[in-house]
């Protein structure tokens, strides 16, 4: 009945025969307010330390002319273009990406080597395209080619991704994890097994609903339960009573 | 239908929900665009001809429409996600209630809340009234309430960001290239490289570079509202367990359907020679028949709209689309009640009339038969079980299937067998609504000890096969055949 496959921006990676990761992409939204933080990080850095070089050059008392502007040039292109690739190489993430819960990986799923890590942060330059300049010498991306090859690629992948074969990722917790769980042992409810065979998704379903029951008010856990009236054959509490004790049976008794 | 929607439901994070949204509008796109421009084209040229002498105002205008636009693909949107394709013709013809209808909260008070995007679809794919939509709304804005603010500060940044960028790009492929002013058309239009800004030319091109960029942006920020709309019904109304919940349910009342269906020919004696046939009534078979019978006629899903437009400050919802039922419009509350209190009326008369007029055809087929009659059962578990479904010697046939290959067979002649075999000969009292562990119950009065462990061994081994799809060992089911201990 189904002839085309759900939507789903969730991707599997198969790593091993049958072990299976997701990797949840991240779309442009998030990673374009993760570049904004790191931009500003990036401004800071520069401010802090011209202030404290030039502060300690006068303290100093020494000359410094053209040595001084070629040093100030040299921290301006270490840190425009090692602050990526050190980052993202090292820890998986820049501070911005941390604060928004990203992380760069391999599209399978691997940590970043240096050569992508370099790749993908050298085609900043592409994907940043159209460049608006603000002010002398400085520059800010409207970033348009980026965004739209992020959104018409499946993964969310801009141009370096697609080169360098990358991929930024969730990294925080998935929220079921977070949520939670009925206490059976409180409510004394005893396993049942269901009296038909259900498919996996189908027990997975039930085990949902035990886990996330503690989430709705009685009546939507009424209404959902009423929907099994077919396999708990009964309807109000006494169906969500029987839906839990399957999924009891489910999560601790299933063979 | 609502088990049949076309993205995968999942509680996600509010960033991951407004991808799987970019996601969706991504799929639909050159649909999408080419129902956008249908509507949007002639809209802004009136709009522009209207306002061309007050461009400021043009521009203000461009903006803050925006909640109309935002119609067009939303209610494609919406559609989509429950399978429902929508035709180019078929939007043309919604439009005029679209752009017209039910915009005004959303053009005045709502037009700057940060979750428009989220309460859009509450308001137009759920209706209700007022305070019942504010109510909806405060309860799924409990789930990612500041991820909706950001992505809408996201999306116009975005929007703003693409009218600069093609500001440049007309810049430097058009201006520039020319060396005579006067000879270019689009500078005569729009604007004069010596004037200062916010001269009525600039403005009349600032509003074109946003009608451009809002087209290619404007129905990726709906997206992302909807994609974080349903993660909050997922989230807060278990949304995703519904659709697997009403899905499984079909699928159970139609294997009830079916079994009786056969069950009924069974008793009329037309089909004794079938019987095998009902036996191999797996999942798939079970499938095909639902597919066959949906396909009818009678099940073909039919919509209509209904408009309830009585006052304008308290905007009705205007569409009632069949896939989007859950409340109906209020004035119109109390006639479907009255409906429905009457169908169900109806249909219980009809229903025990029929029993009453034709029960002794069905007597053992349904429970609405005397309880005490334990032979009643013909189905327990959706297995048939009546002796006429079951062949002689069931062992010698399940080994027959085993070694075919077909498990899922085998084990299930020897555990319709046996069951058969405890209502029958042994007289326990086994219903259609037995569940396997009531039915191991029951086996325990069964005189013979060893018949007792042998379907507690045999039901053990069932159940791992059917619900952990863990196969029996060819010694295990040597040892099931060579054992059976429910002889004649």
């Amino acid at each position: 009945m189904r002839a085309e496959p759900k939507l789903d921006t969730m991707q599997t990676v198969e790593v091993a025969e049958g072990v299976d990761i997701y990797l949840r992409p991240a779309g442009p939204i998030p990673r374009g307010f993760a570049y904004a933080i790191d931009l500003l990080l990036r401004w800071v850095i520069v401010v802090v330390v011209m202030l404290i070089g030039s502060l300690g050059i006068s303290f100093l008392g020494i000359e410094t002319g053209e040595f001084g502007i070629g040093m100030f040039l040299l921290l301006l292109f270490v840190i425009e273009w090692g602050y990526y690739v050190i980052c993202e190489k090292v820890w998986g993430r820049t501070p911005g990406k941390r604060a928004m819960g990203l992380s760069v990986v391999r599209t399978s799923g691997v940590p970043l080597s240096w050569p992508a890590a370099i790749l993908r942060n050298l085609l900043r330059s592409v994907d940043g395209l159209p460049w608006l300049s603000i002010g002398p010498q400085s520059l800010f991306p409207l970033a348009l080619v980026g965004l739209g090859t992020a959104l018409f690629t499946k993964k969310f992948q801009r141009m370096g991704d697609l080169l360098a074969d990358t991929v930024v990722i969730y990294s925080g917790k998935t929220v079921e994890a977070a949520l939670p769980v009925l206490n059976a042992a409180q409510n004394q409810i005893t396993p049942l097994p269901p009296a038909v065979a259900l498919s996996r998704e189908e027990q997975q379903a039930i085990l949902l609903f035990l886990e996330r029951a503690g989430l709705w008010s009685e009546g939507r856990k009424t209404e959902l339960a009423d929907h099994l009236k077919p396999l708990t054959g009964t309807s109000g509490h006494a169906g969500v009573i029987q839906l839990l004790r399957m999924a009891l049976w489910l999560r601790d008794s299933a063979p | 239908m609502i088990h049949e929607v076309t993205a995968r439901l999942r509680p996600r994070t509010g960033w991951e929900s407004q991808d799987l949204g970019l996601a969706m509008v991504r799929n639909l796109l050159p649909r999408l665009m080419a129902q956008w421009l249908c509507v949007m084209l002639p809209l802004w040229a009136v709009l522009a001809a209207v306002l061309w002498r007050y461009p400021g105002w043009l521009l203000f205008a461009v903006w803050w429409l925006k909640p109309v636009y935002d119609r067009i693909p939303l209610h494609t949107l919406g559609r989509k996600l429950f399978g429902q394709e929508t035709s180019l013709r078929e939007l043309l013809r919604a439009a005029p209630a679209l752009l017209l209808r039910g915009n005004l909260y959303f053009l005045t008070i709502g037009r700057l809340a940060p979750h428009r995007a989220i309460a859009m679809p509450v308001k137009f794919l759920e209706g209700g009234t007022l305070s019942a939509y504010r109510r909806r709304v405060r309860t799924l804005l409990l789930q990612g309430d500041s991820t909706i603010t950001w992505v809408t500060l996201g999306w116009f940044g975005i929007s703003v960001l693409c009218a600069v960028g093609l500001n440049m790009m007309l810049h430097s492929v058009i201006i520039d290239t020319s060396e005579n002013d006067s000879r270019n058309w689009l500078l005569e239009l729009f604007t004069s490289r010596r004037s200062t800004p916010w001269t009525p030319a600039f403005l009349r091109y600032a509003a074109f570079l946003y009608m451009v960029s809002v087209t290619l942006t404007e129905m990726f920020y709906v997206g992302a509202g909807f994609g974080m709309y349903l993660n909050s019904r997922s989230h807060l109304e278990g949304w995703d367990i519904e659709v697997t919940f009403r899905g499984l349910a079909t699928r159970l009342q139609q294997q009830f359907k079916v079994g009786l269906m056969v069950g009924a020919l069974l008793v009329w004696g037309l089909s004794i020679s079938n019987a095998p046939a009902a036996l191999e009534l797996d999942p798939e078979t079970t499938e095909e028949r639902l597919t066959e019978i949906m396909a009818q006629p009678e099940f073909e899903i039919h919509s209509e709209e209904y408009t309830v437009y009585d006052d304008v400050t308290t905007s009705k919802p205007d569409t009632s689309d069949s896939s989007w039922n859950w409340h109906w419009p209020d004035g119109l509350g109390w006639v479907t009640d009255v409906l429905a209190v009457l169908l169900v009326v109806a249909f219980i008369a009809l229903i025990v009339w029929l029993i009453y007029r034709y029960g002794h055809h069905f007597v053992g087929t349904r429970e609405t038969s005397k309880p005490t009659v334990p032979e009643s059962a013909r189905t327990v578990m959706g297995l048939e079980v009546s002796p006429e479904a079951l062949p002689a010697d069931i062992p010698s046939s399940a080994w027959a299937f085993w070694q075919q290959g077909n498990i899922h067979a085998a084990m299930r002649l020897l555990y319709a067998g046996s069951l058969n075999w405890m209502m029958h000969r042994g007289g326990l009292p086994i219903r259609e609504s037995d569940t396997e562990g009531d039915c191991l119950r029951h086996a325990t009065q069964l005189p013979d000890a060893g018949q007792t462990s042998y379907f507690q061994f045999l039901t053990r081994t069932w159940m791992s096969h059917t619900y952990g799809a863990t196969n029996p060992a060819t010694g295990e089911m040597e040892l099931l055949v060579q054992q059976w201990p429910f002889k004649k």
